[in-house]
């Protein structure tokens, strides 16, 4: 397994695809996180989220077995393409997108502690964590797009326009009011708390 | 004279996604326009604020969820 860390994301899916079973699981592993945060702050739903994820990853795991995999170190952008259309399919067959659940309570599974942390340090934690999603829940969808594509996919400008089917500039507009709105929101906070 | 540099060409640069000629060109128009670098540094400071943001949160999926998707990749292949 500690070898299998140190490998690239093409040549785990080499491995894999050479019969490693460990290989995709460290490889999913490594990538889990900007995935499955990419997708929960487009769905804002814990359940939903996994449900994708999965569904991604289920994807993923068909088209590298069927070889037609052709994305040569692209392989987190090609995955959150996927769970993007993914997510995008899901609003569309319910015929809504989504809305701010603000009755959904915050999750303590939404964090991933780095260390152990006492009671108190959980608190400031989870305080940190619920503002800022907060923040960003608070951006229109499309301005939040843009903002966890290039944060959790590593996503181009040019890979952002190619999923959300806009033209380079319209999704560079996109960004420049995402980053205008949430320092005014970032502001506000701190206006607030002092 | 001072070079014409978008406000999204200077979202590419400060990405750096701008291609070669780009960059010289950009970079050519900061070093003669003091009202651009003031742009400019407005942005890095809002993709740093942005970043710094991002940064403190972390998401994963439940520990079943990942067995389903590792139970599945064994299913239909690998060792």
């Amino acid at each position: 397994m500690c070898i299998l860390k140190s490998l690239t994301d093409q040549e785990l899916i080499s491995s894999y695809l050479g019969g490693s079973a460990k290989s995709i699981e460290v490889l999913i592993k490594r990538h889990r996180h900007r995935v499955f945060g990419y997708i929960y702050l487009i769905v804002k739903n814990r359940e939903l989220a996994e449900d994708i994820f999965q569904d991604t990853f289920v994807k993923i795991i068909n088209t590298l077995r069927s070889g037609s995999y052709k994305e040569e170190g692209k392989f987190l952008p090609w995955v959150v393409r996927i769970a993007h259309n993914l997510a995008i399919d899901h609003f569309r067959k319910e015929n809504r997108m989504p809305k701010l659940r603000e009755t959904e309570e915050f999750s303590i599974f939404d964090i991933i502690p780095d260390k152990q942390e006492n009671a108190e340090e959980k608190t400031i934690t989870r305080q940190i964590h619920q503002q800022v999603r907060s923040l960003i829940e608070l951006l229109p969808r499309e301005q939040r797009e843009v903002l966890v594509m290039r944060h959790y996919g590593e996503m181009d400008f040019k890979e952002i326009a190619s999923v959300t089917n806009v033209s380079i500039n319209t999704a560079l507009g996109r960004m420049r009011y995402a980053l205008i709105n949430l320092r005014k929101l970032i502001e506000r906070r701190h206006m607030v708390v002092q | 004279m001072k070079q014409q540099v978008t406000f999204n060409e200077l979202l590419l640069f400060a990405c750096n996604e701008t291609s070669l000629s780009d960059t010289v060109r950009v970079e050519t128009a900061l070093s003669a326009d003091p009202v651009l670098r003031e742009t400019f540094r407005d942005i890095i400071i809002n993709i740093q604020a942005a970043e710094r943001e991002i940064s403190k949160i972390s998401y994963a999926p439940g520990e079943e969820c990942l067995s389903k998707v590792f139970n599945y990749s064994r299913l239909v292949g690998g060792v």
